[in-house]
C-alpha cells in the first residue's frame, strides 16, 4: 500500500509538473489551448493518439475477454485495427486538418459548419458527440474508481476515486491545454506499453518460461489456442467488426481534433506507420495475460474474468511492479479523460457560445471559458458515472455504436465537394434510426452487427440525398476544399 | 496496384477458410498469434508503401 501510494503520489506529480510547463510554453490563444497551435510533431502526435484510443479497457478487458475467448481476441481486433485506423487518417483525418486550417476552425463540429456555413449541422455534431462521449468517459471514471478502491482494500472509497482522478486530469489539462493532454500522453504511453512489455517477460518467467506457460495451457485449455465459435467468430460478424472497429476510432472527436493539431501531413504519416508496432506491443501481452491466467485461475465465471489483469500481476510480480501495472491502468484512463475533457470544452464554447452570438469574446476570454467549461464537463461526466451505476456500461456500449454512424458525413465533407448539408443532416439521422431499429431487433441482421447496418444506412442517405439536394455554394465549397 | 493489395489483406483477414489448430511455433507461439503477426507485418509494409506512394503530400495551403 505504501508503494502503492509513494508511485501514485510521484505520477500525480509528474502529470501536474507537465501541465506546468506546457502551460509556460503556450499563449492564451484559443488555437495554442485548444489545439497546441497546430504543431504536434510526429512522435508527440503519435503519442497523444495512441494513449487517446488506448483506454484501461485494453489492459484490463481484453485479459478478461480472452480468459473466456482465447487467441481469437488478438486476431478480431488488433490486426484490422493496425490497419484500419491508419487509412482513416488518411481518408478523414488528413483532410480534416487540411481543411480545418483553411477554415480556423478548432473543433470538429466547428469544422463541418465552417464547411456548408451552417450552425445547425455544427449544433447536430455538437449534440451527437456529446451525447456518445459523455456515457464513454463515465465508464472510464468508474474504473478508475473500481481500480482505486480495489488497489486500496476499500481505503479510497468509489466516490473518491472517480472524483480524484478526473480533478487531476482537468488540473494538467486546464493548466496547458492541447499541449498539456499530448505531452502527459507520451509520459501515460510509455508507463502502459514499457508495463505490459515487462509484465509480459516477468509473468512468463515467474510461469518457468514462455514454453513453459503456454504448455501449460495447451494441456488445460486447448481451445483458448484457436478462433472460437460464436459471438464475434462467425464470418459476417467478424467482417462487420473489422468494418465497425476501423471506422470508429476516427470519429471520436477527441481523436479527429488531435489529428487536426498535427504540425503537417509527414506527422500524420509518420504517426500512421507506427501504429501497427505500438499495437502489437500493447495487445499481444494482454491477450497472452488472460489465456496464461485462464489457465492458472480456471473458475472464473463472466465478467469476473475482468479479474484476471490484477490477479496475475498480484500473483507473478514484485510489489514494486504491481505499483507499476496499477498506474498503468491509471494512466491509460487519464489519457483518454484529459482529451475528452479538452475536446468537449472545446466545442461548448466555440460551436455553442461562439454561434449564439458571442463573436466579439475575446481570445484569452475563450480559454478561461474552455476551462470553466472543462470542470463543467468533467462534473457532468461525474455526475453520470454517480447517477447511471454499473448500467453506464450498458449505454457506452449502445453510444459507442452511434459514432460510427458519423463517420459518412465526416469522410464524405472533406472528400466529396457534391456533398450536401442536407445529406449529412439526412446521413446523421437515417444511420442513428437504423442503429436504433438494428439494436432493437426491430430489422433483421443477416448475421451482420447491428452497427454495420447503421453506418450502411448512413451513407445510403448522405449519398442518396446529396445528389437529390442542390450543390452547395460554389464559393465556400472552393474556400474550404482550398480550389 | 496499392488497392489490390489492401484487397488482398482484407481477404486474408477474413481467413475462415484456414484450419484452426492448436500448434505452438518456436514451442509458445499459437500458430493463430503467429498468422496474425504475419499479416500485420504485411500490413505495415503497405502502410509503409501506401503513405510513400499513395498518400500525396497536398500542402498546408
Amino acid at each position: 500500500m505504501t508503494t502503492i501510494g509513494i508511485a501514485l503520489a510521484v505520477y500525480v506529480a509528474l502529470v501536474i509538473t507537465v501541465g506546468i510547463v506546457a502551460r509556460g510554453r503556450s499563449s492564451d490563444s484559443p488555437e495554442d489551448y485548444f489545439l497546441a497551435g497546430r504543431g504536434l510533431g510526429t512522435f508527440v502526435l503519435f503519442m497523444a493518439l495512441f494513449g487517446t484510443n488506448c483506454t484501461a479497457f485494453i489492459l484490463v478487458g481484453i485479459p478478461g475477454k480472452a480468459y473466456h475467448d482465447g487467441v481469437g481476441i488478438f486476431g478480431v481486433n488488433a490486426p484490422i485495427i493496425a490497419l484500419g485506423v491508419p487509412l482513416t487518417f488518411w481518408a478523414i483525418g488528413s483532410p480534416a486538418r487540411r481543411m480545418a486550417a483553411r477554415l480556423g476552425a478548432l473543433t470538429p463540429a466547428e469544422l463541418y459548419a465552417r464547411r456548408f456555413q451552417s450552425k445547425g449541422l455544427g449544433y447536430l455534431l455538437f449534440f451527437c458527440f456529446t451525447l456518445y462521449t459523455l456515457p464513454y468517459m463515465a465508464t472510464a471514471v468508474q474504473g478508475a474508481a473500481i481500480t482505486l478502491a480495489g488497489v486500496s482494500q476499500g481505503a479510497i472509497p468509489m466516490w473518491a476515486g472517480g472524483l480524484g482522478v478526473l480533478v487531476v486530469a482537468l488540473i494538467y489539462t486546464s493548466l496547458g491545454g492541447m499541449r498539456a493532454t499530448a505531452w502527459t500522453n507520451v509520459l501515460q504511453g510509455l508507463i502502459f506499453v514499457v508495463f505490459m512489455v515487462a509484465a509480459f517477460f516477468l509473468i512468463s518467467g515467474s510461469m518457468g518460461g514462455l514454453s513453459a506457460s503456454m504448455a501449460h495451457v495447451k494441456a488445460q485449455a486447448p481451445d483458448l489456442l484457436t478462433v472460437g465459435e460464436g459471438k464475434l467468430f462467425t464470418p459476417r460478424a467478424w467482417f462487420s467488426w473489422a468494418i465497425v472497429i476501423s471506422l470508429t476510432v476516427i470519429a471520436f472527436p477527441h481523436m479527429l481534433v488531435r489529428l487536426m493539431s498535427g504540425s503537417n501531413e509527414d506527422a500524420i504519416k509518420g504517426a500512421s506507420r507506427l501504429y501497427p508496432p505500438a499495437l502489437v506491443l500493447l495487445w499481444l501481452p494482454a491477450v497472452l495475460l488472460g489465456v496464461w491466467g485462464a489457465a492458472e485461475f480456471p473458475d472464473l465465471e463472466g465478467h469476473a474474468s475482468d479479474r484476471i489483469f490484477a490477479l496475475m500481476v498480484g500473483k507473478h510480480l514484485p510489489t514494486a511492479m504491481a505499483a507499476i501495472g496499477f498506474l498503468a491502468v491509471l494512466a491509460a484512463v487519464m489519457s483518454t479523460l484529459d482529451a475528452q475533457i479538452l475536446t468537449l470544452s472545446s466545442m461548448l464554447v466555440r460551436d455553442v457560445l461562439e454561434p449564439l452570438g458571442q463573436r466579439r469574446t475575446g481570445a484569452g476570454s475563450q480559454v478561461r471559458a474552455g476551462r470553466i467549461f472543462g470542470v463543467a464537463v468533467a462534473g457532468a461526466a461525474y455526475a453520470t458515472a454517480l447517477i447511471a451505476g454499473k448500467s453506464v456500461f450498458a449505454i457506452a456500449t449502445i453510444a459507442f455504436s452511434g459514432y460510427v454512424t458519423l463517420v459518412p458525413t465526416l469522410f464524405f465533407g472533406v472528400r466529396w465537394q457534391r456533398f450536401t448539408v442536407a445529406g449529412a443532416v439526412a446521413s446523421i439521422l437515417t444511420g442513428n434510426a437504423v442503429l436504433a431499429l438494428a439494436l432493437t431487433g426491430a430489422l433483421p441482421l443477416f448475421g451482420f452487427l447491428p452497427a454495420f447496418w447503421g453506418i450502411a444506412g448512413a451513407t445510403a442517405a448522405a449519398i442518396g440525398v446529396s445528389l437529390a439536394t442542390s450543390p452547395s455554394n460554389e464559393a465556400d465549397t472552393q474556400r474550404a476544399f482550398g480550389g | 496496384m496499392a488497392w489490390i493489395g489492401a484487397l488482398l489483406l482484407l481477404f486474408l483477414h477474413l481467413d475462415f477458410w484456414r484450419p484452426q489448430r492448436a500448434e505452438l511455433y518456436f514451442g509458445w507461439m499459437p500458430e493463430e498469434i503467429a498468422y496474425r503477426l504475419v499479416w500485420m507485418a504485411l500490413a505495415t509494409a503497405w502502410l509503409v508503401f501506401f503513405c510513400a506512394r499513395v498518400w500525396r503530400d497536398e500542402g498546408d495551403s
